[in-house]
C-alpha cells in the first residue's frame, strides 16, 4: 500500500510538473495560435454580425488571428453545453464563447431540465447591452404614452408581439403582468424583430416589446412610437422616452446583452490577457463607429459590475416566471 | 423612370468586378449542399466593409441571385439540391437527367431562372412601394392560410398515391413540432437531447431527404454504370425557341408565383417552388409526364424560385422587414454601411439604392451565360460511375450540413432524414410531402395559434373577415378541386402514355 502511495505521489508530481510547467511558460507568449470565437447562433444573425465585426480588432490586440465559428442550435445550448461541460482549461485555452443574456436564463425553466446555473460559466466581460423598449404605431390614436397603454390593458387584454416566450422582451411584459394590478396581455408569437415590425405596422397587434437598437430607424421614420424603456434611467439614444419605473413606480429592467466567457478553470494570467485585449479592442474608435452604424450599443463591464448585472437579470427572469403562467404548459 | 440614369453607375470596374465575383461565388456555394447564399453573404460583410456601399451591396445581391440558381445545378444533375429553394427542381430535373436529357434541363432551367430574376428585378425597381404595402397585410390569419395553400401541393406532388402522400405530409408536420415551442417555451419531443431543442432545420431536412437519400439510392445500382445512361453529352446550352414556346405558360405561371410569394413574409423561394410545381401538375394536359421528366414542371419551379429573388428584397428595402434569411443578412450589411432601410433610402440615397437594384438586374443577365457554361461543365458528373458518385455526394452532404451550423447534431438529423427519404422514395411515400410538412408546419402552427389568441374564440369569422385570407382560401379550394379531379388527370396520363408509346418521345441531341 505504502509503495503504491509513493508511486502515486511520484506519478502525480511528474504529471503535475508536465501539466504546470508548460502552462506557466506558455502564459508569457499567450496566445500562441489563432483564437476561436464561438457564436451560439447561425451566420447572419445579430450576434454573428457583431462578433465578425469585432474579431479583427480583438485579433489586433491579441497578436493572433481571431476566427469566428458558429455552433448553432438548442436556443444557444448546443454551444453553451460544450462551453460548460466539454471545454477544458488546458486544451481549450484558445477558445472564447459568446453567451447571450437573458437567453441562458432558460435554465430556470424546469421544462428545459438543465443543470447549469450562472456560476457554471467562466464569464470574462460584458460586451453589448440593449435595453427593452415598448412601441406602438405612430398613428395609433388610442395610445400616446404608457399610461394610455396601461389603462387600455386594464379594460381588455392588449395584444403584444414579444417574439418568442422566454425572450427578454417577453420577460418584460410577463413581469408587468405580475407587477401592475389588472394589466392583461395576450401574446402573438413571432420569429425575430423583423416580423414584429410587420405585425405592428400591418395592424395585427397593439404593441411590440423589443429592444432599442433595431427600432431606432422606425422611430426616426415616425412609423413607430416608443412609449417606455425598460431600463433604470432614460436611455441616451431616446432621452425623452420615460422608463417603466418612472410611470408605474415598479422596477422593470430587461435587456438583450452579450457577454464573453471562456473555459472553466482557465489560468488567471491567460484570463487577464483576454480581458485586457477585449477592453482595448472595445475602446478602439474605429470599432465603436462600426457598431454605432450597426445599431449595437457597446458596454464593457467586468468583475463585480458584470456579476451584479447578471444576477439582476436573473432576478427579473425568476420573478416573471413565465413558465408558471396559466395556459402555458 | 429617373432611376435609369443609375444604370451607368453600375458599369464601373469595381462594381462589375464585385458582380462577377458575386455570381461565381453564389453559383459555387449554391451548388454545394448546405452552403447557401445567407452564409456566403454573412462572410462577405466584414470583407466588404471598407468598400463603397453600392459595390458591397452589388456583391451581396449578385451572390443571392446566383446562389438561388446554383442550388439547381446539383438538384437537376444529381437530385441533390444545394439549397432548400431548389428541392422541387430535383424531381423533374433529375428525371430528365436520368433519361439522358440533362442538357435540355439545364437549358430550360437557365432560361427560366434568368428571366425570372430579371422580371423580379424590374418589379423591385418600379413596383417596390405598392408591393411593400401589400406585404404588410399579412398577419396571423394570412400566414395560416398561405401555409395551408402550400400543404395542398402535397396532393399534387404525390403523383397519384395521394393517401401515401398525405401520410408523408403528416409525418413532416409531426417532425416540424420537434423543439422548443415558441408560444410556451416548452421543449417538445426532444427526449432530453439538447440537439433537438431547436428542432429539425429545413436545411438538414432538404439535404437528407433528397441528397443523402439519393446517394443511398445510387448504391443500389451497379457501381460501374452512370446515372444518365449516356457516354457523351451535348454542348448545346442555349434554349431553342420551340422549347420556350412549349413551356411558355408554365414559365409565366412560375414567374408569377415567384413574384407574388416573394412579397409574402417568411414564405420565400422554398414555398414558392412547390406552389408553382403543384399548379403545373394540376393543369397537366394529355402528353405531360409529371414525375417522369416533364420539362414544364422544371420550367415552373425554376422560374418561381428566381422570380422570388427581386420581390423578396422589397419589404427589406422599403420597410426594413426582410422576407427571408438572405434578405435579413443584406439588411445587416445595409445598416453597417450607414444606410437605413425605409422610404428615406429611396429619397436620401437614390444613387446607392438604384445602383444596387440595377446591379441586381445586370447580375441576373450575366448570370445566364456564366451559369449555363458552369452547369454544362458540372454535367460531366452525370457521366461518373455510381460507385464514385454516391460517396462523393455523401461527403458533401456531411461537410455541407456541418459547415452550415457547426452543430454536429444537424449532421445526425440529416443522416436520419436521409434514411427516411430513401425509404419514403422506395415505397412511394413522397419525400416532397415530408419536406412540405417540415417547412410549412411551423408557419401554419404559429399562424393558427396566433389567430386563436387574437380572434377571441371566433377564429373562423376572423379568418374569413380578411380579404387576402379569402383570396387564398379561394385558391386552396381551386387547388383541391383540381387535385382531386382524378379522372381528367388519369385520362391525361393514359393518353399521354399512348401518344408516347406511338413514338412521340422527345430526344435530347
Amino acid at each position: 500500500m505504502k509503495r503504491f502511495t509513493s508511486f502515486a505521489f511520484a506519478a502525480m508530481a511528474v504529471a503535475g510538473f508536465t501539466f504546470v510547467a508548460p502552462g506557466t511558460a506558455s502564459a508569457a507568449d499567450f496566445p500562441s495560435k489563432a483564437v476561436q470565437l464561438q457564436v451560439p447562433f447561425a451566420p447572419g444573425g445579430g450576434a454573428d454580425r457583431t462578433f465578425r465585426l469585432f474579431a479583427p480588432y480583438l485579433a489586433e490586440e491579441l497578436g493572433q488571428p481571431v476566427k469566428v465559428t458558429n455552433v448553432a442550435g438548442g436556443g444557444g445550448w448546443v454551444s453553451w453545453g460544450q462551453v460548460v461541460n466539454d471545454w477544458n482549461a488546458r486544451r481549450d485555452d484558445h477558445k472564447l464563447a459568446v453567451v447571450n443574456i437573458p437567453h441562458i436564463f432558460s435554465f430556470l425553466n424546469p421544462a428545459m431540465k438543465r443543470s447549469e446555473k450562472l456560476e457554471s460559466f467562466n464569464f470574462l466581460a460584458w460586451h453589448s447591452y440593449d435595453p427593452g423598449l415598448w412601441l406602438v404605431r405612430w398613428d395609433d390614436e388610442r395610445f400616446s404614452n404608457l399610461d394610455d397603454v396601461l389603462s387600455y390593458a386594464q379594460e381588455q387584454p392588449i395584444i403584444v408581439a414579444p417574439g418568442s416566450f422566454g425572450s427578454d422582451d417577453h420577460i418584460g411584459v410577463a413581469f408587468a403582468q405580475q407587477a401592475v394590478p389588472g394589466f392583461k396581455a395576450k401574446f402573438v408569437t413571432s420569429r425575430g424583430d423583423n416580423s414584429k415590425i410587420q405585425l405592428l405596422l400591418g395592424n395585427h397587434v397593439d404593441m411590440v416589446a423589443a429592444n432599442v437598437g433595431f427600432f431606432v430607424n422606425s422611430i426616426m421614420e415616425r412609423k413607430l412610437r416608443p412609449i417606455a424603456v425598460l431600463h433604470s434611467s432614460p436611455w441616451e439614444v431616446l432621452p425623452s422616452v420615460p422608463t417603466f419605473e418612472e410611470i408605474t413606480g415598479k422596477v422593470n429592467i430587461t435587456y438583450a446583452g452579450r457577454t464573453l466567457a471562456t473555459a472553466n478553470g482557465l489560468e488567471e494570467e491567460k484570463r487577464t490577457i483576454y480581458l485586457d485585449a477585449i477592453k482595448r479592442a472595445m475602446a478602439n474608435p474605429e470599432y465603436i463607429a462600426k457598431e454605432a452604424a450597426n445599431k449595437n450599443h457597446l458596454m464593457f463591464a467586468e468583475g463585480d459590475d458584470m456579476w451584479t448585472l447578471l444576477r439582476e437579470g436573473q432576478k427579473v427572469a425568476e420573478q416573471a416566471a413565465y413558465w408558471e403562467q396559466e395556459g402555458v404548459q | 423612370m429617373e432611376s435609369i440614369e443609375f444604370l451607368l453607375n453600375v458599369l464601373t470596374l469595381a462594381n462589375m468586378g464585385a458582380m462577377f465575383v458575386g455570381i461565381v461565388v453564389g453559383l459555387i456555394i449554391g451548388a454545394i449542399p448546405g452552403l447557401g447564399p445567407p452564409m456566403a453573404i454573412a462572410l462577405m460583410i466584414p470583407i466588404s466593409f471598407e468598400w463603397p456601399a453600392e459595390t458591397a451591396l452589388i456583391l451581396m445581391v449578385s451572390t443571392y441571385a446566383a446562389g438561388i440558381y446554383g442550388g439547381s445545378f446539383t438538384a437537376i444533375l444529381l437530385r441533390a439540391p444545394g439549397t432548400s429553394a431548389s428541392a422541387a427542381s430535383a424531381i423533374e430535373g433529375y428525371e430528365m437527367t436520368k433519361r439522358g436529357r440533362a442538357t435540355e434541363a439545364i437549358r430550360m432551367s437557365t432560361f427560366a431562372s434568368v428571366m425570372g430574376g430579371l422580371i423580379s428585378g424590374f418589379a423591385l425597381l418600379y413596383l417596390a412601394p405598392p408591393l411593400a404595402k401589400i406585404s404588410l397585410l399579412f398577419g396571423p390569419a394570412e400566414f395560416f392560410v398561405v401555409a395551408l395553400l402550400g400543404l395542398t401541393a402535397i396532393a399534387a406532388v404525390s403523383f397519384g398515391a395521394v393517401l401515401k402522400g398525405l401520410i408523408a405530409g403528416l409525418i413532416g408536420l409531426l417532425i416540424s413540432t420537434i423543439g422548443v415551442d415558441a408560444a410556451s417555451a416548452y421543449p417538445r419531443f426532444n427526449y432530453g437531447m439538447t440537439g433537438l431543442l431547436s428542432g429539425v432545420g429545413i436545411l438538414p431536412a432538404v439535404i437528407g431527404l433528397f441528397a443523402f437519400a439519393q446517394a443511398l439510392t445510387l448504391c443500389e445500382g451497379s457501381p460501374k454504370t452512370n446515372i444518365s445512361g449516356k457516354a457523351k453529352l451535348s454542348w448545346n446550352i442555349w434554349p431553342r425557341w420551340s422549347e420556350i414556346m412549349h413551356c411558355r405558360w408554365s414559365l409565366v405561371r412560375g414567374w408569377v408565383t415567384g413574384l407574388v410569394m416573394g412579397i409574402v413574409p417568411a414564405a420565400g423561394a422554398s414555398v414558392a417552388q412547390w406552389i408553382a410545381y403543384a399548379w403545373e401538375i394540376q393543369r397537366g394536359k394529355p402528353g405531360d409526364k409529371f414525375g417522369e421528366g416533364e420539362v414544364k414542371g422544371l420550367a415552373a419551379t425554376e422560374g418561381s424560385n428566381n422570380g422570388v429573388t427581386g420581390t423578396s428584397l422589397i419589404p427589406m428595402f422599403v420597410l426594413g422587414i426582410p422576407g427571408g434569411i438572405s434578405a435579413a443578412v443584406i439588411l445587416g450589411a445595409l445598416m453597417i454601411h450607414g444606410l437605413q432601410p425605409g422610404d428615406r433610402l429611396f429619397t436620401d440615397s437614390p444613387e446607392v439604392i438604384f445602383t444596387v437594384i440595377w446591379g441586381f438586374i445586370l447580375a441576373n443577365f450575366f448570370m445566364g451565360g456564366i451559369a449555363a457554361v458552369m452547369a454544362r461543365l458540372l454535367a460531366y458528373v452525370t457521366l461518373f460511375p455510381r460507385g464514385l458518385l454516391a460517396p462523393i455526394i455523401m461527403i458533401f452532404c456531411v461537410v455541407g450540413t456541418f459547415a452550415a451550423s457547426g452543430n454536429p447534431w444537424d449532421v445526425w438529423i440529416m443522416v436520419a432524414m436521409g434514411v427516411i427519404g430513401y425509404l419514403a422514395q422506395k415505397y412511394n411515400f413522397s419525400p416532397a410531402g415530408i419536406l412540405l410538412g417540415i417547412i410549412l408546419g411551423p408557419i401554419a402552427e404559429q399562424g393558427l395559434r396566433n389567430v386563436l389568441i387574437v380572434s377571441s374564440d371566433s377564429p373562423f369569422s376572423f379568418i374569413f373577415s380578411r380579404w387576402i385570407s379569402d383570396v387564398i382560401i379561394f385558391m386552396i379550394v381551386v387547388a383541391l378541386y383540381y387535385s382531386f379531379k382524378p379522372k381528367a388527370w388519369d385520362q391525361a396520363v393514359e393518353q399521354g402514355e399512348a401518344t408516347l408509346a406511338a413514338g412521340g418521345e422527345k430526344k435530347d441531341d
